[in-house]
């Protein structure tokens, strides 16, 4: 085999890096420039997408968080993704246990009757969700949110989850029937444990989604007391002008809790895409 | 009184106290309304105060609560899905009328008010505009806000070019145009961004009017009037802020509100805000029309901005209560309010006294008004939503060069027949 020498590395290490810090670039420029519209003031971003702030617009973050009443909405909106998720995770991870580690006729169907659902748009469902919400009395609480969220998540949670205990070695399982474990047992003690990493990759996927979410929020709450984040940022905005300096600074707190759900999951997030994509 | 006795009376008394408790609420009417003007919008506080002050004179009988909706295009989807749900918006609710929200009319669940809209109330409304929103023998809407975008100047930046007054010829506004460029000032404001490319479109319906008159939107969007209308935004391109390609409005709000640009088209709702951010720029305003680059003078765009509209109710008092509340909030003084507040245009005619320079400015945006020849709708108002998301889509690869007229008036000609 011949040997690759110092001199022919140099350009296959040039190009990685270039290609890589382009990729670093395009990702991290729209935050950067967030973050320093949301120390500009609205005149200034109106003037200019890429200049810096004359001097730095510290109110914007006090306007945001005064205005928009952050406190209350962070809240609806932790309250709304954290329910969801358990709800989303409880029901795909139940429903992934059977169609991943159960045989039974017509299991490849259900799994994609159930998983199909990743391909439908969700704008398809504003109405036949909206007549339900509104006749079962849930439109302008937060539960129907709640709902909505994990249930519209429950493809992708079933699809991730799904992969991930399939991967789980069978003798594990036959050893636990063995030793006399049920159907309930195995699920909680033997599978749900080990499929943590997918659980933790379907939850992120489901709160992002939960927490980013703004047209079914728009759709099916009318109240302040019902605001989610996602709502609230839209009050800097009206049909004709947009105040920009705080809308920007309520956007760049609206996006802590998601990036730092990922920064403290991003390990098992990773590991559970892989293991779906590898042995799924 | 034996305790049997005393309970007997004490659970008639609940029950009496139950009943008429029951009774005032059943008297008091709630009515929804799903409001965009909220936030930062500028007719947020004047409404908010109006309804407050209606309910303060309507205690206990009639109680309008708002329900907030800060975005403009979820509200206006919120509306659609709801009608599609079989369930109205709301007692009452506001649209934009175009070709899609016409459809609204169809809907057994939007009050008529043709047999309503009539005598005094009816004479706060222009009858042009009532006749704009009767369709096929149906008013189920009130034509309210109104939308005027003639061109603005900025004198200063223009004088500072050896222009002493506004363009009255379409050379004269190409002339003011190379002299501005030569300043090193970009002449005109554009965007070509967000979902309908905004003053880009708003310089097209103007270019259109001019060269297809009053009944341009009749023609078929592939006619030679559009092709023309396209070439004149092209050239018109060529003097634009470099940063047009799709940028916000808000960029080419921003480039004429700092004097960087010196010609621009909005509405009067931008008086307010160019007062505060560019009170130099506010004083050396003017506003004309659109120089003929076609056959026809003196046109500007106005269309019906906002309609007001009810939810349908089988109940004659509810009916009577929301009634009594469209008459309480179209009030000439109630309108003056909003308008003097926000800059905002409204059918309802009301007296001026311009105090002020945002008065002072809508007094000229009037006074363009009712001497035009004629007034046409802008590209939005008359092809509805799809036409325009397909211009915003297209205009940007036209005008740099990556389209022909013919591929973009074709591809908007397909958005309609679909």
């Amino acid at each position: 085999m011949k040997q690759t020498t110092g001199s022919q590395k140099i350009p296959g290490f040039l190009l990685k890096w270039t290609v890589l810090s382009l990729f670093l670039i395009l990702t991290l420029m729209p935050f950067l420039w967030l973050l320093i519209s949301s120390l500009k003031t609205t005149f200034e971003i109106e003037s200019g997408g890429f200049s810096f702030p004359a001097s730095l617009q510290f109110i914007n973050y006090v306007n945001a968080v005064s205005i928009a009443n952050l406190p209350l909405l962070f809240t609806n909106s932790v309250l709304v993704a954290v329910l969801a998720v358990a709800l989303n995770v409880a029901v795909g991870s139940l429903a992934a246990f059977v169609l991943a580690r159960e045989q039974f006729p017509g299991r490849d169907f259900l799994y994609v009757a159930l998983t199909a659902g990743i391909l439908i748009p969700i704008i398809s469902f504003l109405v036949p969700y909206f007549i339900l919400i509104t006749r079962i009395g849930l439109y302008n609480n937060l539960i129907s949110l709640i709902l909505i969220y994990a249930a519209v998540n429950i493809p992708v949670t079933v699809f991730l989850i799904t992969s991930f205990m399939k991967a789980i070695p069978k003798e594990m399982e036959e050893a636990a029937v063995m030793d006399g474990c049920t159907f309930s047992t195995r699920f909680w003690r033997i599978i749900l444990p080990l499929a943590q990493s997918g659980l933790a990759t379907a939850g992120t996927f489901c709160f992002i989604y939960a927490w980013n979410e703004f047209i079914l929020a728009m759709l099916f709450t009318s109240s302040e007391s019902t605001r989610t984040v996602q709502l609230g940022i839209r009050f800097f905005q009206s049909q004709f002008q947009t105040d920009y300096g705080p809308m920007f600074a309520a956007i760049m707190l609206s996006i802590l809790p998601t990036v730092a759900v990922y920064v403290f999951m991003h390990n098992k997030i990773i590991s559970g895409l892989t293991a779906g994509a590898v042995k799924g | 009184m034996s305790n049997r006795k005393v309970l007997t009376v004490l659970t008639a008394l609940a029950m009496g106290l139950v009943f008429l408790t029951g009774q005032l609420s059943a008297q008091e009417i709630v009515l929804k309304w799903p409001l965009i003007w909220v936030g930062g919008d500028g007719k947020a506080a004047p409404v908010k105060a109006i309804i407050e002050a209606f309910n303060a004179e309507n205690a206990g009988k009639i109680k309008v609560e708002v329900e907030e909706q800060p975005n403009y295009d979820a509200y206006e989807q919120k509306v659609r899905v709801s009608l599609a749900a079989g369930i109205a918006p709301g007692d009452i609710f506001t649209f934009k009328l175009n070709p899609a929200t016409a459809e609204f009319y169809k809907s057994p669940l939007v009050m008529d008010l043709s047999k309503d809209l009539t005598g005094a109330w009816a004479k706060n409304f222009p009858a042009a505009s009532i006749k704009q929103a009767t369709i096929g023998g149906k008013l189920k809407s009130i034509p309210f806000e109104i939308g005027v975008t003639p061109v603005w100047y900025n004198m200063d930046l223009m004088n500072k070019a050896g222009i002493k007054a506004t363009p009255k010829t379409a050379a004269e506004f190409w002339a003011a145009a190379d002299k501005l460029k030569a300043l090193g000032i970009d002449p005109i404001a554009q965007n070509t961004g967000s979902t309908n490319a905004y003053i880009t479109m708003l310089w097209f319906s103007h270019i259109a009017a001019s060269r297809g008159g009053a009944n341009v939107w009749a023609k078929p969007i592939t006619d030679k009037v559009f092709v023309d209308s396209l070439k004149d935004l092209k050239r018109m391109y060529g003097y634009s802020n470099q940063d047009a390609i799709g940028a916000a409005p808000a960029i080419a709000n921003g480039h004429f509100v700092k004097a960087e640009s010196a010609i621009y088209t909005n509405g009067s709702w931008r008086l307010a805000a160019t007062l505060k951010d560019g009170p130099t720029v506010y004083e050396n305003l003017a506003w004309d029309y659109l120089p003929a680059f076609g056959a026809n003078k003196n046109s500007i765009p106005m269309f019906l901005q906002a309609m007001i509209a009810a939810g349908e109710t089988k109940d004659p008092a509810r009916r009577a209560a929301i009634l009594t509340f469209l008459k309480y909030f179209t009030a000439p003084d109630n309108v003056k309010k909003i308008s003097l507040a926000s800059g905002a245009m409204f059918t309802v005619p009301f007296t001026f006294e311009p105090a002020n320079p945002v008065e002072a400015g809508l007094q000229k945006f009037m006074t363009l008004v009712q001497k035009a020849s004629f007034t046409v709708p802008n590209l939005e108002v008359a092809l509805g939503p799809a036409a325009v998301a397909e211009f915003g889509q297209r205009v940007s690869l036209y005008l740099t060069g990556g389209a022909t007229e013919d591929e973009v008036l074709k591809a908007i000609a397909k958005k309609l027949e679909d």
